[in-house]
């Protein structure tokens, strides 16, 4: 009992003392402390922000560690361990790049992997195999020895040197590796394939579909429904179609599609691409319409222009000169909505809206076919619209921005007797487009607006390419043809297109002087007859 | 009641408006934070100053979100920056002399941050400055403040498995630059470590009740010994000197009476074998590990492969509990030991109020 007693007494002290102690010294203490906390001056040296450190050898740390000799040997054994666990990541960058197709690069990383650790008989393995797919059988082949020498049982090893000197003709070696692969791998099949191409290979000489080389390849390329879709066989043989994976069906995945240079990846393979010439090949229900896809410049004779009286549509736009015709972006999705709908009577019009969309996407030069109108066309203001509808929404601006010159269109152009004026922005681009380099055409062309009608068909859109053209015309064909009534005409109206003024600020000093020209040449005309605004006409053109 | 043990004193009382979730000493000074939520939902953050007699409000701020958590781990000494999880996933940085706005903020999840630690900081400048957050999505992201918007490294579930909230987060074996460990304990009684020099899982295991707190005895030594707590009851204390490749680590639990949660277990700065364990029965107890004769013990059925060690056992030791008393009427969330004065200690508790205790006679043990 006075034990106790003495325990909560000693107790009760205990807890004095210490808050005493808190609050005398400690507290004056501390605040100190923290102070001088506050006050430290200098930066702290923090090491680097973590990552995910590779070359840092052994995990775990042995208990007894810690004495110097030990940390050398194993600073050195880390050193090889780590050359092990970067050739080990070199060898899946390898692989993820093998995976893609890019056997290029995964070729060079297995090299690199190699480098750092040649003991691991894989990595040659890979690497053969990239070279196989890259159609390197010599290098491959290598490959395949050295892997070999570091394991002379690897049946990955000798089934690919078999393969590679199949392919190199060395039938005879190439059997006895692929004879020695299937005895140690006898549920192989492909192996015995393989070795059973041998004695195909050697009867035919030429190509022949490597069945070890992937079979999706051939399926990727052409799907059977493209197939179908080239009629036109003596063209298209020689310009193999456009290797559309059906699969990348978003015209901004243009990746995939840098096919058009027979890149050496993937489905490309098997066929041998001309360096630039790709074509776009439609399913067509109308044969005319599909004929004129062999309507091009100067490969193929140049043939008579469509007259595509049942087509209800005008694809007008620029021809196809061979030359030109580089998809360098593809619009697949014309391809596939070509695939989807194929019924649709105005396959070409289809075509055309989709390769609008196409070329909203990406900077998708897009070869828009012409289908050139003869004047035997009547026109149907019908279907124009409807195009210019459905394509209204992509950007007007981008399809004629993306459609190609027309080159050397000349007499071409007078040909094509763009018959019908404009009625709407969208028609007047596409007719701008092809006639803009031929000013006779376009002079011919714009004489048929009613002037008045100008207003309407820029509404918001007039802008000073289309001015400076306007200007050229008047300087040039206008002054020698019309009369000074017809010019004045044109210009008043002009002058009324809504944000013309916008685009007469950006007119250049030799557009400025040639409108002068224009001007004190309408002056002093005796035949124009109310000159009284010419004055104005002149503060609009700002001149 | 022992008498001749360590008493734990109720020292100072200070009712709150909110909800406490956490307290933490600021390093070298006699003031603490309190972090929590207010009724309405949003943030609170108040600093309070130990005075004679008294608790001083010195700073407070309200903010958007209710704070869940919060560490002084990774803050240098000349800053001390805190930094806090709250219930909308984000980890902030406050310098609690300018609490308008934070230092450094980034959204780490989606989902509540459950628990926060960090390591790097604090004077002994081992290893980069980092923080640990765990969150109710199952993952667990480490965060360097000098690297915006991404962290350093993270930990996510499966992509197929159930995702289990991550109760607990520590830091530990940063006893150089590149070494550090990261234990983080789940809902279900999962407890990984993770080793941040290699991204890789180093142990894990299951201790059968949902992981409430992990402690490390030190963070900047070898890996020692590790309390985990759980619901009903338990406290797990793993010996993390002997790994056997088969067994992981050993390990000693003792159970607190009622069944109660154990909420936190916090070593004590000063003295690495004694830790409190704050209980939802409004107890707090005092623990004291005692080592065995042996630590490890040879595996005799197993023969090592050549070139191999030997496999051993750890020995795991004993858990002596050197005093229970209960402090509050409501579970006592949090519990933080002060750096600085051996035995000074706050906690808080669901009843609103932030306590300063005082623990006697550690300096006997």
């Amino acid at each position: 009992m006075a034990d106790l007693m003495q325990q909560v007494r000693r107790n009760a002290e205990d807890v004095k003392s210490f808050v005493g102690d808190l609050y005398g010294d400690w507290l004056a203490d501390i605040k100190q402390k923290d102070l001088a906390a506050k006050e430290q001056k200098g930066t702290i040296e923090y090491p680097p922000i973590r990552t995910i450190s590779v070359a840092t050898g052994v995990r775990e740390v042995p208990e007894s560690q810690k004495i110097p000799s030990d940390e050398n040997a194993s600073s050195s054994n880390s050193k090889t361990s780590a050359n092990a666990t970067e050739s080990a990541i070199e060898k899946e960058k390898g692989n993820l790049l093998f995976k893609k197709g890019s056997y290029n690069k995964a070729a060079t990383c297995y090299g690199n992997a190699m480098k750092l650790d040649p003991t691991n008989p894989i990595l040659p393995t890979n690497r053969a195999m990239a070279y196989l797919k890259l159609e390197r059988y010599d290098d491959a082949e290598k490959d395949c020895t050295t892997a070999l020498a570091l394991d002379p049982k690897s049946v990955k090893a000798l089934w690919r040197r078999g393969i590679a000197r199949r392919e190199l003709g060395r039938s005879d070696e190439a059997r006895k590796d692929l004879e020695l692969a299937l005895v140690l791998e006898p549920s192989n099949k492909t192996i015995a394939g393989d070795l059973k191409a041998i004695d195909e290979k050697a009867k035919n000489q030429s190509n022949q579909q490597k069945p070890d080389i992937k079979p999706e390849v051939t399926n990727r390329a052409i799907g059977p429904s493209q197939l179908n879709a080239i009629k036109a066989p003596q063209f298209l043989t020689q310009q193999p179609l456009l290797a559309n994976t059906p699969s990348s069906s978003k015209p901004r995945n243009t990746g995939k599609l840098n096919s058009s240079n027979g890149a050496s990846d993937g489905p490309t393979q098997r066929f041998n691409r001309p360096s630039s010439r790709v074509k776009l090949p439609i399913t067509s229900v109308d044969q005319k319409l599909e004929d004129s896809w062999l309507f091009t410049r100067s490969a193929v004779q140049p043939k008579t222009p469509i007259t595509s009286t049942e087509t209800e549509t005008k694809i007008e736009g620029t021809p196809i000169t061979s030359a030109e015709l580089k998809i360098k972006e593809t619009p697949i999705k014309s391809m596939e909505d070509r695939d989807r709908d194929p019924v649709l009577a105005p396959a070409a019009e289809h075509l055309q809206v989709d390769v609008a969309h196409a070329s909203i996407g990406k900077a998708a030069i897009v070869e828009i076919i012409e289908v050139p109108e003869n004047s035997n066309v009547e026109p149907k203001s019908t279907t124009s619209p409807k195009v210019a509808a459905t394509v209204s929404k992509p950007s007007e601006q981008s399809v004629a921005a993306k459609a190609s010159d027309s080159s050397k269109a000349g007499s071409r152009a007078s040909s094509l007797a763009i018959d019908k004026p404009a009625t709407t922005l969208y028609e007047f681009e596409r007719a701008f487009k092809s006639l803009k380099k031929d000013k006779e055409a376009f002079y011919l062309y714009m004489k048929q607006f009613d002037p008045a009608q100008l207003c309407n068909i820029f509404k918001e859109s007039f802008d000073s390419t289309y001015l400076s053209a306007f200007i050229d015309a008047v300087s040039s064909q206008y002054m020698e043809y019309e009369s000074d009534t017809t010019i004045h005409e044109f210009l008043k109206n002009i002058s009324r297109i809504p944000r013309f003024h916008l685009a007469a600020m950006f007119m250049t000093r030799k557009e400025k002087s040639v409108v002068t020209d224009i001007f004190k040449k309408l002056e002093n005309s005796e035949s124009l007859e109310s000159k009284t605004d010419l004055g104005q006409l002149r503060k609009a053109f700002n001149v | 009641m022992t008498l001749d043990r360590p008493q734990i004193i109720v020292h100072l009382s200070k009712s709150l408006a909110f909800t406490p979730y956490d307290v933490k000493w600021v390093p070298s000074s006699a003031r603490f934070v309190v972090i929590g939520q207010h009724a309405r939902g949003t943030g609170a953050l108040h600093v309070y100053e130990l005075e004679k007699g008294d608790l001083k409000l010195t700073a407070e701020t309200e903010k958007q979100h209710a704070f869940k958590c919060g560490t002084f781990g990774a803050a240098s000494l000349r800053s001390r920056h805190f930094a806090t999880g709250d219930f909308d996933g984000r980890l902030a940085l406050w310098d609690l002399d300018r609490l308008e706005l934070p230092v450094y903020s980034v959204k780490s999840h989606d989902q509540i941050i459950n628990c926060i630690d960090g390591c790097g900081g604090l004077g002994r400048n081992i290893g980069p400055p980092e923080i640990a957050t765990g969150s109710r999505d199952g993952s667990v992201k480490v965060w360097d403040v000098r690297q915006k918007d991404r962290p350093v490294g993270k930990v996510t579930p499966a992509k197929d498995d159930k995702t289990r909230d991550c109760w607990a987060v520590a830091f530990g074996n940063s006893f150089n630059d590149d070494e550090r460990v990261l234990c983080a304990g789940y809902e279900n009684g999962d407890v990984k470590m993770f080793d941040l020099r290699t991204f890789g899982l180093l142990w894990e295991t299951n201790v059968k009740n949902g992981v409430c707190s992990i402690d490390f005895d030190r963070k900047d030594i070898r890996m020692n010994k590790v309390a985990v707590t759980t619901l009903e009851s338990s406290i797990n204390v793993f010996d993390l000197r002997t790994k056997h490749p088969k067994e992981g680590y050993c390990s000693v639990t003792t159970k607190e009476k009622d069944n109660t949660t154990v909420w936190t277990a916090k070593h004590l700065p000063q003295n690495r074998e004694i830790f409190a364990a704050s209980a939802g029965n409004g107890g707090l107890s005092l623990y004291k590990y005692h080592y065995p004769p042996k630590r490890s013990r040879l595996d005799g059925k197993h023969t090592p492969a050549p070139g191999e060690a030997q496999w051993e056992f750890g020995n795991p030791g004993t858990l002596e509990q050197l005093q229970h008393t209960v402090v509050a009427e409501q579970p006592v969330s949090s519990f933080d030991w002060s750096m600085d004065k051996q035995g000074l200690c706050a906690f808080t508790a669901f009843d609103q109020t932030v306590r300063v205790g005082i623990v006697t006679k550690l300096n006997l043990y």
